[in-house]
């Protein structure tokens, strides 16, 4: 009767077998965040300057805060519990097997609900032996029990992050809006080599087809309109993605941000003048464009244009092309997470 | 790139590449566990479903995760056809500019000084 052997215990393998896998899993999310803050680095410094490389330095540390790393880490914590739960069950596995084996050498067996009993009641010393082989068993549950304990708790802290993670990387993306990005399988990374020259949607904008042509706008879900979308002020639900304070909003005309507002205001400028350059005889070659702005703002200055453009350059000051005459001074912060196609593509 | 910026696609693309590469190791970062948390027996079959309830959030997570860094990789991705387009576009234009006031018929590239 004594060989049946309740599952009172578990199996402490199992448990062992999930903290590697979490350890290992840890280990694995160490060297990806190492990873992740190496390729930043190597790449940001060279390659990208102002808003976009403190965004993509933010989404490392970003990642970094997630998860925090090493002996700290959930999945490092969560590793250490559940090996020693399983040493833990496994005590208590010990224990079992050594209260079956004195109730098989005593003349008493044990009930699947742990319950000893003498195989002869009517023996003189019955019931000293009960007891002393139930106190083994009692023990070797409560073990087992404390192994689950630490289960239960180790489980708590993981959940917590997990929960907290995923909903902190859904509050984001919900954000976003949309669905996006380059795809689980890679296989967009042939597309770079056609290079086909086009204006694409992203996961950050629309493209449309108006009266004037194409017109870029952010996509869906990212801000509400108050009218006609293209042509009426657009509110970012997140209104820092867009360099913006609580509660600023862009006006948009036929398809055209009109950043007026966000110019560079007057105590900014050299000549405590408008940010505003119209009259200019734009073409749309950024490059070109650049030097009329330049030029026109030198002339105010009185400042040479190589002055200027470092004086933009050291502000993070872009022009934005509002029309085919009309320079607008805004800092690259609002310009560059702002979706559009500005009046620059109209003139070319 | 004017304004400061200096963009090289090939170091761009890389970057890419290796957000491509992490987003897909984040997804499969799930599998051991859910794996383990499969077999997995505490004596109460109670806490052997909310083990693997907490494993399947823990996996949820790090699709999120990969999820987020594939739209990372995507970004990155439109600043490099961004940056080709913007290229071919000035290009095209020179050429048309070159085309047709100094007559040169088929643009070719030439050697940088």
């Amino acid at each position: 009767m004594a060989d049946q052997t309740p599952n009172v215990c578990g199996n402490p393998s199992s448990v062992e077998n999930l903290g590697g896998a979490s350890g290992q899993t840890a280990s694995e999310l160490d060297k990806l965040r190492a990873e992740v803050n190496s390729d930043v680095k190597a790449t940001v410094p060279d390659r990208f300057k102002g808003d976009t490389a403190n965004a993509l330095q933010r989404f490392a540390n970003w990642l970094a805060d997630l998860i925090p790393e090493g002996e700290g880490s959930p999945m490092e914590i969560y590793h250490k519990s559940l090996g020693q739960a399983a040493q833990t069950m496994q005590k208590a596995k010990q224990l079992l097997e050594q209260a079956q084996q004195f109730c098989a050498q005593n003349g008493l067996y044990l009930r699947p609900d742990l319950v000893v009993q003498a195989c002869d009641p009517n023996r003189p010393d019955a019931q000293a032996l009960v007891t002393v082989g139930q106190n083994q068993v009692d023990t070797a549950r409560q073990i087992a029990d404390l192994a689950r304990q630490q289960i239960r708790a180790a489980n708590q802290v993981l959940d917590q992050m997990a929960t907290k993670t995923a909903d902190d990387i859904s509050a984001i993306v919900n954000a976003l809006g949309g669905q996006g990005g380059r795809g689980r399988t890679g296989g967009s990374r042939t597309r770079r080599g056609a290079a086909t020259p086009r204006p694409r949607a992203t996961e950050e904008s629309e493209l449309l087809y108006g009266p004037e042509g194409r017109i870029r706008l952010p996509a869906p879900g990212t801000g509400t309109w108050s009218g006609t979308p293209g042509d009426s002020v657009w509110t970012p639900h997140n209104p820092q993605n867009y360099g913006l304070e609580p509660g600023q909003s862009i006006r948009w005309r036929e398809g055209v941000p009109d950043l007026s507002e966000h110019e560079v205001p007057p105590q900014f400028m050299r000549d405590g003048g408008s940010a505003t350059l119209d009259g200019l005889p734009l073409t749309g070659d950024y490059k070109i464009d650049n030097a009329l702005g330049d030029q026109a703002l030198a002339n105010r200055f009185g400042m040479t244009p190589d002055q200027v453009t470092q004086w933009r350059q050291d502000n993070d000051y872009i022009y934005h092309h509002y029309s085919d005459n009309e320079l607008q001074l805004v800092p690259g912060r609002v310009h560059r997470a702002l979706p559009h196609q500005g009046s620059a593509s109209e003139l070319r | 790139m004017g304004d400061g910026f200096e963009l090289s696609v090939s170091a761009v693309s890389g970057l890419a590449d290796a957000f491509a590469d992490q987003q897909q190791r984040f997804h499969q970062l799930g599998g051991p566990l859910r794996d383990a948390a499969a077999t997995i027996d505490t004596g109460d079959a109670g806490l052997d479903a909310e083990t693997r309830a907490v494993i399947g959030r823990v996996n949820t997570m790090l699709g999120l995760i990969g999820d987020t860094w594939d739209r990372l990789a995507g970004a990155v991705d439109t600043v490099v056809d961004n940056v080709q387009q913007t290229d071919q576009q000035v290009a095209g234009s020179y050429r048309e500019l070159l085309d047709g006031v100094a007559g040169t018929g088929t643009a070719q590239n030439v050697p940088m000084a």
